[in-house]
């Protein structure tokens, strides 16, 4: 673990501490917005609607006057739980494609490899409405939608990655000395392939957070009353010439949680290489 | 927003069939047409079959979904027209047929036929995605040209890749209307039909492709620019700009032209968000109605229309990549 210690350039690991910063503050908003925000995410005001961003309202009230900082603050719970299972769901199906690819003999990487290669000729977003087109639209639809769509691209890396573990002198070496291949498996290629994928794991999430509030934001994920931030997005369409706010804001928050997940990723991806 | 930062992946050559190794690049260009028939093959079969298991009944899932609205008598043609009484080995072979003969059925929730709905919104699709791969294009190569420049060129460039790429088409897109239409009313919000209403969505389009694009021109643009061939243009006294223009900027720009497929079918797919933020008539737009109203005939041609073309931009990269690199088809 040394290597985490080792002196990088201080701009860089002052932009790592403010990403993890960041998300750590994501990861708190989701588990306990209490701490942020003292008011209900649907409470109505309709006395209060359209005020523009004030103290009190950091970030304006809505059409029906519920406060937009509260509703962004909440929504971090459904976005970063929908990017986290989409991711999961992606990665599981990425390890199964990707290890039968690379271990189950020729005939099953041959199939594997089509496989992955039929659902790259579909764009992700449009693998992702083919599959709530088929399965009705919803939270949990769009977050399947988001995790089917992510999976071809891990499972094209974690079959390189397998291969190289497969080939390599600690590979062999387990193989010399009689290892049971479960054994091998488990011990050794799985953790040493999966180790690496890490740092794709959190752009992933950046990557699913953005995609879920697209299909929110085109009406197919979370319904417009839930403090969810593309279908905030969507609500404040059309309201975009009188109050900018609505859109402004819940938009920023995917820009902000995104752009941390993926620049720390990048970082730790430059990390492994070394 | 762009596709996951999972895909760009060059491809190399695959198989060598011994007897096409004079001719790389025909070879190249067999394999991936036998590649992309296979693709397109694949990608019928599987949306036939994801249909089918569906529960309930599948003319209902064909014409929106469990519950569907859809007329008794409408309902009964699609059983007709489907075979659905007949067994699913002869339903998939009937599907295959008519795929293969361009008879997609018709649209319930639009009462058209899918071919023509098609034909009529691809064009202008096609055309925003077209001109936003040039910007981004151009976007990538000058930030890439930037960061060789000047190393502040470097550190902010790559700081605004990942921003671009990170960026989604929909709150860029409300950003741009905000700022150019609503506020200092430059530019239409919304597709009025003339050249001035595309300005906005080529440019949200084109700003997260241009971000990942951008990252791999960078990077190689740098290898290029350190390397021994660009030292010696140097001591030959070229300029800066001579070297750029005359070795380097070659070396940079082919993983991007790999990547040019990729690249394609990200922005099919953002141009379904954008031509919804624009309120553009397009393919995207087509797609979005349908699978709100889970019209499963016209799902499936605009998805199929949009495989096709992922896999023939794809094709074309890869053939001119293995004219260019020959080395890399062998």
């Amino acid at each position: 673990m040394s290597r985490w210690l080792t002196w990088r350039h201080p701009w860089s690991r002052v932009g790592d501490l403010l990403c993890v910063l960041v998300l750590g503050a994501c990861v708190l908003a989701a588990v306990w917005p209490g701490v942020f925000t003292s008011l209900h995410p649907l409470g109505v005001h309709p006395a209060q609607a359209f005020l523009p961003p004030q103290w009190g309202h950091l970030f304006g009230t809505d059409e029906s006057g519920r406060d937009v900082f509260t509703r962004v603050i909440y929504g971090t719970r459904t976005s970063l739980r929908i990017g986290a299972v989409a991711t999961a769901i992606g990665m599981s199906l990425a390890v199964v494609l990707g290890f039968v690819s690379a271990f189950a003999g020729k005939v099953s990487d041959f199939l594997a490899s089509r496989l992955v290669e039929v659902l790259f000729a579909f764009p992700g977003l449009v693998l992702a409405l083919l599959f709530v087109a088929l399965a009705g639209p919803g939270v949990w639809p769009a977050t399947i939608a988001v995790g089917l769509a992510t999976a071809p691209g891990y499972a094209r890396i974690i079959r390189g990655q397998a291969l190289i573990a497969a080939r390599s002198g600690y590979a062999r070496q387990s193989v010399l000395l009689g290892q049971r291949p479960a054994a091998r498996l488990w011990h050794h290629l799985l953790p040493n392939t999966l180790w690496p994928v890490l740092s794709l794991v959190t752009l992933g999430i950046g990557q699913a957070i953005v995609w879920a509030a697209a299909l929110s934001y085109l009406g197919v994920g979370a319904v417009p009353p839930a403090p969810e931030w593309g279908a905030m997005l969507n609500a404040g369409r059309t309201y975009m010439d009188t109050a900018w706010w609505m859109t402004f804001f819940p938009g920023a928050a995917v820009v902000v949680v995104a752009a941390a997940a993926t620049a720390l990723g990048r970082s730790l991806q430059q990390r492994s290489r070394k | 927003m762009g596709e996951p930062l999972t895909t760009p992946v060059p491809r190399g050559g695959r198989s060598s069939a011994p007897g096409w190794r004079r001719w790389p690049v025909l070879r190249r260009l067999l394999v991936r047409l036998a590649g992309a028939v296979g693709v397109l093959w694949a990608v019928v079969t599987l949306v036939f079959f994801a249909l089918r298991a569906v529960p309930g009944d599948p003319a209902e899932a064909i014409m929106g979904g469990p519950g569907s609205q859809a007329s008794q008598a409408a309902l009964d043609r699609v059983r007709e027209e489907y075979a659905l009484n007949r067994p699913l080995l002869v339903q998939y072979l009937l599907q295959l047929r008519r795929t293969v003969t361009g008879q997609w059925g018709d649209s319930y929730s639009l009462n058209r036929p899918v071919v023509s709905l098609i034909r009529e919104q691809i064009g202008g699709t096609l055309l925003l995605a077209v001109l936003a791969l040039i910007l981004a294009w151009t976007l990538a190569l000058l930030f890439a040209a930037w960061s060789v420049r000047s190393p502040l060129g470097a550190r902010l460039s790559s700081g605004l890749e990942i921003a671009a790429s990170a960026m989604p088409h929909f709150w860029l897109g409300a950003l741009l209307i905000m700022v150019f239409s609503t506020g200092l009313g430059w530019l239409p919000a919304i597709s009025t039909g003339s050249a001035d209403a595309l300005i906005l969505p080529v440019i949200t389009l084109a700003v997260p492709v241009a971000g990942f694009l951008g990252q791999v021109m960078r990077e190689s643009l740098l290898n290029a620019d350190a390397s021994p061939f660009a030292l010696t243009a140097r001591a030959h006294g070229l300029s800066e700009t001579g070297v750029l223009l005359r070795h380097t900027l070659a070396h940079a720009a082919l993983p991007a032209l790999s990547l040019t497929g990729w690249a394609f079918g990200s922005l099919m797919s953002g141009a379904v968000v954008v031509e919804n933020v624009f309120a553009r008539p397009g393919l995207g737009r087509l797609l979005m109605g349908a699978v709100l109203k889970r019209d499963m005939p016209l799902v499936t041609g605009v998805v199929l229309v949009i495989a096709i073309v992922y896999v023939l931009v794809t094709l074309i990269a890869d053939t001119l990549e293995g004219l260019f690199l020959p080395e890399a088809a062998a």
